[in-house]
């Protein structure tokens, strides 16, 4: 009972999260209708991706495998770099602090 | 007592093993280019249920911080806390611009929905920035992942490693 209530409360922020970027998204996009460009499409056309095409993967093979490792090593190491990024000074920071304390003490 | 630590010692794997698989299906997710649409979009969506325990498996520290995030608490507690709350707004963002721009899910589920690029950008936009906070997000709980990790994969391999040695070794 008590786990449904919390999933009950994660769901309720997560409808209001998704209903305010609705709001504000929708209401962007018609204030830039009437002054953005005209992409010359007709309602309900889907837009355009980059480069053109959709890749939709159907043809899934060796290319999109390799495509798909290279992206998640991608990721990886920009993650990997973040995590050094805040890691490795907060641990050299602690450690200061930890030196100091043993001089002092 | 030993209850207790025994009930927190398996929420901890489970923990674990939870991120694990929300970090790779992020990872695929990714690369809907790679993996495909179909995969692309049924993967994220599920991973909403994911996401939802891990967050069950937090919620003490969640609501103890909320009580008492404007009263005194330490620095890294409330950068984690308005970190968090980022990743999630983040998420849903994510989620809802795509849906918006769905073009396996929604359609399978009979819904149809207004299309605009705002929706595309908005999902590209927030992914990117989703990269960056889940860095940030991996970078504050470094310590946890290196020590859960040490206790519940790499000691007990270590345990295993020289029984299968002992084994391999004629007397």
């Amino acid at each position: 009972m008590k786990t449904i209530g919390r999933i009950l409360i994660i769901l309720l922020v997560f409808s209001l999260v998704m209903g305010m970027t609705y709001t504000i998204v929708n209401a962007g996009s018609s204030n830039s209708a009437t002054t953005g460009p005209a992409f010359g499409r007709g309602d309900g056309e889907r837009p355009e991706f980059p480069g053109g095409v959709r890749d939709d993967g159907r043809g899934f093979g060796f290319g999109s495998g390799l495509r798909m490792i290279l992206g998640g090593i991608k990721n990886s190491v920009i993650i990997g770099v973040i995590v050094a990024l805040v890691v490795i000074p907060k641990n050299r920071l602690r450690k200061k602090k930890r030196d100091a304390q043993e001089v002092t003490a | 007592m030993l209850q207790n630590e025994t009930k927190n010692r398996s929420q901890t794997k489970i923990k674990l093993w939870i991120d694990v698989i929300i970090f790779i299906a992020f990872l695929i997710a990714m690369e809907p280019h790679a993996s495909g649409i179909t995969v692309h979009e049924w993967l994220a969506t599920s991973l909403i249920a994911v996401l939802i325990v891990h967050l069950l498996l937090s919620w003490d520290w969640i609501t103890n911080i909320t009580r008492r995030f404007m009263r005194k608490i330490n620095s890294t507690s409330r950068i984690n806390y308005i970190l968090n709350w980022l990743l999630f707004i983040d998420g849903t963002v994510i989620m809802l611009s795509g849906f918006m721009i769905s073009e396996s899910l929604m359609p399978f589920l009979g819904i149809q929905l207004p299309i605009g690029f705002a929706w595309r950008r908005l999902h590209d936009t927030s992914a990117n920035i989703f990269i960056v906070l889940l860095g940030l997000h991996t970078a504050l709980h470094w310590n946890w992942i290196v020590d859960t990790f040490k206790r519940y994969v790499f000691l007990p391999l270590a345990k295993l490693a020289p029984r299968i040695s002992k084994k391999d070794i004629p007397a």
